[in-house]
């Protein structure tokens, strides 16, 4: 298992190093020109040429993808070419409102979502199921933007509870959007602990436990919930991969100082290092998070085993 | 006895505090006045520094750290007397010296602004509080380069110290010190105590990005900020009625125009651009496309800039369009591309006004990209081989010196063909660079004057663009707030800012 584990750690390095790669050709290939950019809309070709030879934009790309791999090597992920700061400093500002969101937003996501998706499993065919997978449609389809304004005109203007935007690190700040950003969520996992559920209880092991006369409850928390849950917390952790990158709608709504955003702006203005850094460091989440799942695996269900 | 006096002490102190919340779309992308190529950026850092020569809210040229200032007729010579007394808000002395530390810092080149000075031969210092700036060539502009927001003067201690880190660390002489910037949530700036000009009313101002249109409108109506800026125009509704609330417009420096392809056939042919002129239904695209928030294009340059001459509006004449378009032989029409950045409105108002030209039979397919990935486009194409694609595109233009010239030369002068400057359309005559190069090289505002109206009435019937529009800036603000202005240019002014009850 220990072994396990450690090999997996390793091979993070060569997925990252192809990822890096990647990274950079995909970057480099927008059309766009960032020195244009940074000059300005009204600049001269001279402003720009100097402003490319500052960037160090005026190099071959070969040569523009050396230094890059250089650095990162030294663990240096470049300037931001839009602030000139340091792009491990701007990230690590805009983390940890990211992860905040992520965390608060998953944390109620499956609350709700695995609550009401093993409640309508119980309740197969009645109104219970049908009523749950009614709002969990709803929150699926409902765009962020639109109930994100729509809980701001509520609570934040009309009712006064909660700020409008932004975040300093109060958790009534967080209340809003990790409510907009987790009701996507929540609708999902509810749907898809539901279908989940309704596999495994085709399973012949659950009409055995049935056939000997174990009440509903029993049969369905103590025998059914353990292995519905595999494919559930797959899931989980794919969504939280995707949450950990920023949303992009619910940053811009709520102004909150994250990655979304972060990464939307960078986009705009072709600030390549930043978006390296971004796309670097979303992989590295995600491959993170693949490991994680794939342990947590284990610790539901003994009998899956790693070599 | 005692008890009363303290809570008289207590209640005689300000009963609400005097921070005030601007938010608005764009953010800040640093604070280094010489390095800044961006409005929103550029008017924080005016609330911090000063330059010799700045605008007043109506884009007039007034004098700040300059005294008082003189030329020689030829506009080679500029020699500035210097305010005394002042001092940056680090201490250090604001004299000759300092304001050659700031020049000779653009003057390196190394800078986005470094082409202000680009003109200047040699600053001289005449003495303690007088300098004099000698140029290579006439550059009868140069009071506007000085009042740009790119020349604005830092501590010289401050950039000896922080070199070019000064970016997070600028120091002035202006109202407001700078506090804190924490970078994509806000900058803070505090009042100056020691402000020359007098008496800074408010104790701080907050500038927070909100790229939201509804959520910013969200923050003024709940009271979580108290100026918001882009207003828009299609929630002007929600707060008009509103009694606590109260909306600004100010027309603006920005003129919108559909740049012309006039090295390619047939918008090589004056007349089809006339007609082309002729099928824009103005008025229904500010409508329609742009909230209402804009008026029609009357000259080649918007009115809020000097030597301004009325021209138009061009009028909306179909059967005129079409006996034009029959004149010049493309009674059937013809086919072109039309280009445009994907921002909804810029996209909606292109699309109109491909509706509009069907009418006179121009027809093509829109391609619609990025900002950054349309101005690439453009600024590849080459005067070799232009004229072989037809092209229509969405362009918009803001003179950031708020002069004449930097509205023209950079458009339509021969020098300004791409990659070099702005000039898309590759619109060329030999007559427009006469006068351009007549109002360039002469400070002397009859002189300048005569060269741009005579400009104006030149270039309007020939119709380099699709005249369009020049946009109305509309923001909103708390009733309590008085003394905060939008400037014509899309900045915003802050040094009168106040807090009432």
């Amino acid at each position: 298992m220990l072994k396990y584990f450690l090999r997996r750690c390793i091979s993070i390095i060569p997925v990252l190093l192809v990822v890096s790669i990647l990274v950079f050709l995909f970057v480099h290939l927008l059309p766009g020109d960032p020195a244009r950019i940074v000059a300005g809309p009204d600049a001269d070709e001279a402003t720009i040429q100097q402003v490319r030879i500052e960037l160090g934009l005026d190099k071959s790309l070969f040569e523009q993808y050396l230094t890059y791999m250089g650095r990162l090597f030294r663990g240096d992920l470049g300037k931001s070419l839009r602030s000139k700061l340091p792009v491990a400093q701007e990230i690590a500002l805009r983390y940890p409102p990211t992860l905040y969101l992520a965390a608060a937003s998953m944390a109620w996501s499956i609350l709700f979502g695995v609550f009401f998706g093993a409640y309508a499993a119980m309740h197969r065919g009645k109104w219970q199921d049908y009523t749950a997978m009614v709002v969990a449609v709803s929150g699926i389809s409902m765009p962020q933007f639109w109930l994100g304004l729509l809980l701001i005109q509520f609570f934040a203007v009309h009712l006064g509870w909660f700020p409008v935007t932004g975040f300093t690190g109060k958790w009534k700040e967080l209340a809003l959007p990790s409510l907009t950003l987790g009701a996507t969520v929540a609708a999902i996992i509810a749907r898809f602990t539901l279908s989940s559920f309704l596999d495994v209880l085709q399973e012949e092991y659950i009409n055995t436990a049935r056939a000997k006369g174990l009440l509903e409850r029993v049969v369905m928390w103590k025998h059914a919930f353990r292995n519905a849950l595999i494919p559930v917390v797959t899931m989980v952790g794919l969504q939280f991969g995707f949450l950990l990158g920023g949303s992009v709608v619910v940053e811009t709504v709520f102004a909150w100082p994250g990655l979304g955003r972060y990464m939307i702006e960078s986009v705009s203005v072709r600030d390549y290092p930043v978006l390296q850094a971004l796309l670097l460091l979303y992989s590295f989440q995600f491959v993170v998070i693949n490991l994680l799942v794939d342990m947590l695996y284990a610790v539901i269900n003994p009998e899956i085993r790693y070599k | 006895m005692f008890m009363l006096l303290a809570i008289l002490l207590i209640a005689s102190a300000p009963l609400f505090s005097q921070n005030i919340i601007y938010a608005s779309d764009s953010t800040t992308n640093t604070l280094d006045p010489h390095n800044t190529s961006d409005t929103y950026s550029g008017a924080i850092e005016r609330a911090i520094c000063q330059g010799l020569l700045g605008f007043d809210k109506n884009l007039n040229i007034i004098p700040l750290l300059a005294e008082s200032y003189s030329y020689n007729e030829t506009a080679t010579e500029y020699t500035f007397k210097l305010r005394k007394g002042i001092t940056f808000h680090d201490g250090a002395p604001f004299n000759a010296k300092a304001v050659k530390v700031n020049i000779d810092r653009l003057r390196t080149g190394k800078y986005v602004r470094s082409s202000l000075m680009a003109p200047v031969k040699e600053l001289q210092i005449i003495d303690d509080y007088t300098v004099k700036f000698i140029l290579k060539e006439p550059f009868g502009a140069f009071l506007n380069a000085l009042a740009h927001p790119g020349a604005l003067m830092l501590s010289p201690a401050a950039l000896e110290k922080h070199g070019d880190d000064v970016r997070i660390h600028p120091v002035g002489t202006g109202p407001f010190i700078f506090s804190e910037w924490v970078s994509g949530s806000y900058v803070l700036i505090k009042k100056n105590p020691n402000y020359w000009r007098g008496k800074v009313k408010v104790d701080s101002i907050k500038f927070v990005p909100v790229p939201e249109n509804g959520s910013r409108v969200a923050m003024l109506r709940a009271g979580q900020a108290h100026y918001i800026y882009p207003m828009p125009a299609e929630l002007l509704k929600l707060v008009e009625n509103d009694p606590k609330i109260e909306v600004i417009k100010q027309p603006s420096i920005i003129e919108r125009y559909l740049i012309l392809n006039t090295k390619s056939k047939p918008l090589s042919d004056e007349r089809v651009r006339q007609a082309i002129n002729y099928a824009l239904d103005k008025q229904a695209i500010i409508q329609i496309a742009w909230g209402g928030a804009a008026t029609p294009a009357d000259s080649i340059f918007p009115s809020s800039l000097p030597f301004y001459k009325k021209q138009g509006p061009w009028p909306y004449d179909i059967a005129k369009a079409k006996a034009l378009m029959k004149e010049a032989g493309y009674a059937n029409g013809f086919k072109v591309v039309f280009l445009t950045p994907n921002a909804s409105a810029r996209l909606r108002a292109t699309e109109m006004a491909m509706q509009q030209l069907k009418a006179i039979g121009i027809t093509g397919e829109i391609q619609s990209m990025d900002v950054a990935s349309f101005y690439d486009k453009l600024s590849k194409n080459k005067k070799e081989t232009v004229g072989e694609t037809p092209f229509i595109a969405f362009g918009g233009w803001s003179s950031s010196t708020g002069d004449a010239d930097w509205a023209t030369r950079p458009l339509l002068s021969t020098d300004a063909f791409p990659p070099n400057m702005s000039n898309y359309g590759f619109f060329q005559d030999p007559n427009v660079d006469r006068l351009i190069k007549a109002g360039l090289t002469s400070a002397d505002p009859k002189v300048r004057a005569k060269a741009y109206m005579e400009l104006q009435d030149y270039v309007w019937p020939k119709a380099p663009w699709g005249y369009l529009f020049v946009d109305t800036l509309i923001a909103a603000k708390s009733k309590t707030l008085k003394g905060i202005y939008p400037m014509p240019d899309g900045a915003f002014t802050v040094e009168e800012a106040e807090l009432v009850q």
